[in-house]
């Protein structure tokens, strides 16, 4: 069996970034491929958040079709209670479930939302927040973690997630913080790709693809060392170390890249993508406490205790949801990931709620206040966009998505907790997410040296089906980039249609949730250490 | 049809004894151990796990409750035969024989 299409996500990846990484010969493999190849801006989903834009890429749908909005979901639509989502909540098939009909198999490496791993033709090692000391429970075939451990170097502790390491993001920002981060994930990739080495070499599948997220991370804590417009004016001699230790990390990644591309042969189609953009953020938002001050939420007195520690030993973060009276709130936006405000609708359990002849007027009247909100430094409007869920998210998850998701005029992420000012400048510009990603591709009758206009992230599953010969279902959304490839290709090629549409039982919206609070506080912990402002 | 609780107790020990050996924790795994103190677990793990056992147990069970009283109690530490207890009487109440 022969690799049909090397897939490398680099969660996070601008061109911005890579361009001048590029140009240095910091990136050697990569420019190589860009410029054998075709590139693209890739515009990622509303929000440009992790979950909702990988689940799209990897299943060819919108947010509002896949139920994927943020890492969490609320449980009903009466519920004030969000579950953490797993590879069970994704509400349509994945690509690699279309790719193993068409007979094609797949290997799926560190991908979020791949708990508890599917049971495809081929591998799974799930990604995103799976703790270490569980990680055989995500692997797939379940022989597979026995084979992993047999590996010489093979750490997983450092491969998946431990939060004692990523708590030290949490205390980060100290000096001599800065190089262990970097080296640390540095180090995560090389198991990864430890791993990766190790299946291509015994069992290589048609589709294999590699998520590699230590970009994202780096990004979030380690921007102003990265962007080359703030890089080049480090002036401390330890910022300078910190810089080329975020250097070593592209290089790194690039080796990676070079090997398995060797690794995978020369009739592969290499394809490369980011969920998102990047670049700095320079004020924070604490969108509840606009909201506090506008009337429409309410804090406890709770909130003066919330960094105790807690029962089962965890150190709460509880200043949110519960943090919130509920006899006076009616918006509040729960996760500092998802930009998404939250509507309490008046119920039976809710009665201090919205009744449902006002909705519209209040929902009317928060877009227009935070359509006025200022930053008092420099005059600018702090949030460009107010998005409604009908205009988002119509669709069977519609109910349970927020009401109102926002977009800010520096692209960066809300914060959640209270505050003493609505709008705060940062005091160093911290990375946030950003909606143009990148998308790459080389090999198999890609054209050399094509420049695409703006793609949209939906259209990489197409690409990837194709990339594997295998049909585009009609009910993908996105449209396969046939400008990067050469018309004697794609007559020799020609892409197929299929019309079947997803087989997978749609997941209801009535779900149990599987969190208490204090889990969810840890949760927001672990976001916290993610980078997501808090 | 019966479900026993022997076996439910075999298989949850049996998994969290799998996953143990993982990451070398030596000590036996008995309906005594307690997953935070004794085997260093965190609250992600103990969510995960829930998953894994429903996975399992090819089950729906409503861990939300079981969970949320675990964080509500005074008690820092949740023991092992808490957790077969709780999967066995899911298992019955959803009158079906998963063994
Ligand atoms: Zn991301």
């Amino acid at each position: 069996m022969t690799v049909k299409c090397l897939f490398i996500g680099l969660d996070g990846a601008t061109f911005d970034v890579l361009d001048p990484l590029m140009a240095r010969g910091a990136m050697p493999f990569l420019a190589s491929v860009v410029e054998r190849g075709g590139r693209a801006p890739l515009r990622s989903t509303i929000p440009a958040l992790t979950p909702p834009a990988w689940t799209t890429l990897m299943t060819g749908r919108a947010p509002a079709a896949h139920g994927i909005f943020d890492f969490f979901r609320r449980e009903s639509k009466e519920s004030l209670q969000f579950s953490f989502l797993t590879s069970r909540d994704i509400g349509v098939e994945t690509i690699w479930q279309r790719a193993n009909r068409a007979g094609q198999r797949v290997t799926v490496l560190n991908f979020p939302l791949t708990f508890p791993a599917p049971p495809v033709d081929g591998y799974v090692v799930a990604g995103g927040w799976m703790p270490w000391r569980q990680l055989r429970s995500g692997c797939h075939p379940k022989t597979l973690y026995d084979e992993l451990k047999r590996l010489p170097d093979f750490n997983p502790r450092t491969l998946a997630m431990d939060m004692s390491h990523e708590e030290k993001a949490l205390e980060g920002c100290e000096q001599e913080d800065y190089e262990p981060w970097v080296a640390l994930h540095i180090e995560r990739e090389r198991q990864w790709h430890g791993v990766a080495r190790h299946l291509m070499t015994t069992d290589p599948t048609e589709m294999f693809a590699l998520l590699m997220d230590g970009v994202d991370k780096l990004q979030h804590l380690c921007w102003r060392f990265i962007d080359p417009a703030m890089a080049d004016q480090l002036t401390e001699p330890w910022e300078a170390r910190v810089r080329d230790r975020c250097l070593d990390y592209f290089r790194t990644v690039d080796e990676i890249i070079a090997d398995l591309a060797g690794l995978a042969g020369e009739e592969a189609m290499i394809v490369i993508a980011s969920d998102h953009g990047f670049g700095p953020q320079v004020r924070t938002f604490f969108v509840n406490q606009w909201l506090a001050e506008a009337g429409y939420l309410a804090w406890t007195d709770k909130r003066q205790s919330a960094t105790e520690a807690t029962t089962l030993g965890i150190a709460s973060l509880a200043k949110h949801t519960f943090q919130m009276d509920w006899t006076r709130t009616v918006a509040y936006a729960p996760m500092p990931s998802g930009n998404g405000i939250h509507l309490v609708r008046q119920d039976e359990a809710h009665p201090h709620g919205i009744p449902a002849e006002a909705l519209a007027a209040v929902r009317q009247r928060i877009i227009e206040g935070l359509l006025a909100v200022r930053d008092p430094h420099t005059g600018e409007a702090v949030v460009d966009r107010v998005w409604t869920r009908a205009q988002l998210f119509a669709g069977p998850w519609e109910q349970i998505a927020p009401d109102l998701t926002l977009e800010l005029s520096d692209g960066g992420l809300i914060s959640i907790v209270a505050a003493d000012a609505v709008v705060m400048p940062r005091p160093q510009p911290t990375g946030t997410h950003a909606p143009l990603g990148v998308l790459i591709a080389a090999g198999a009758g890609v054209q050399e040296g094509v420049t695409l206009p703006e793609k949209q992230i939906v259209d990489s599953a197409s690409l990837l089906l194709y990339a594997v010969d295998a049909p585009i279902p009609a009910d993908l959304e996105g449209e396969l980039p046939t400008h990067l490839f050469s018309a004697a290709w794609l007559e020799r090629n020609p892409p197929q249609q299929s019309d079947e549409v997803g087989v997978q039982p749609v997941a209801t919206v009535e779900k149990e949730a599987l969190f208490t609070e204090e889990e969810q506080s840890e949760m927001l912990r672990h976001l916290q250490a993610l980078g997501y402002v808090e | 049809m019966g479900i026993e609780r022997d076996a439910v107790r075999d298989d949850v020990l049996g998994l969290l004894k799998q996953l143990a050996d993982d990451w070398e924790y030596d000590e036996p795994i008995t309906e005594a151990t307690g997953l935070l103190n004794d085997m260093a677990m965190e609250s992600l793990d103990l969510v995960v796990f829930a998953t894994s056992l429903q996975e399992h147990f090819q089950q729906e069970m409503a861990f939300t409750e079981f969970l949320t009283e675990l964080g509500q109690r005074a008690e820092t530490d949740t023991t092992a035969g808490e957790w077969v207890d709780f999967v066995y009487h899911e298992l019955q109440r959803a009158g079906q024989a998963a063994l």
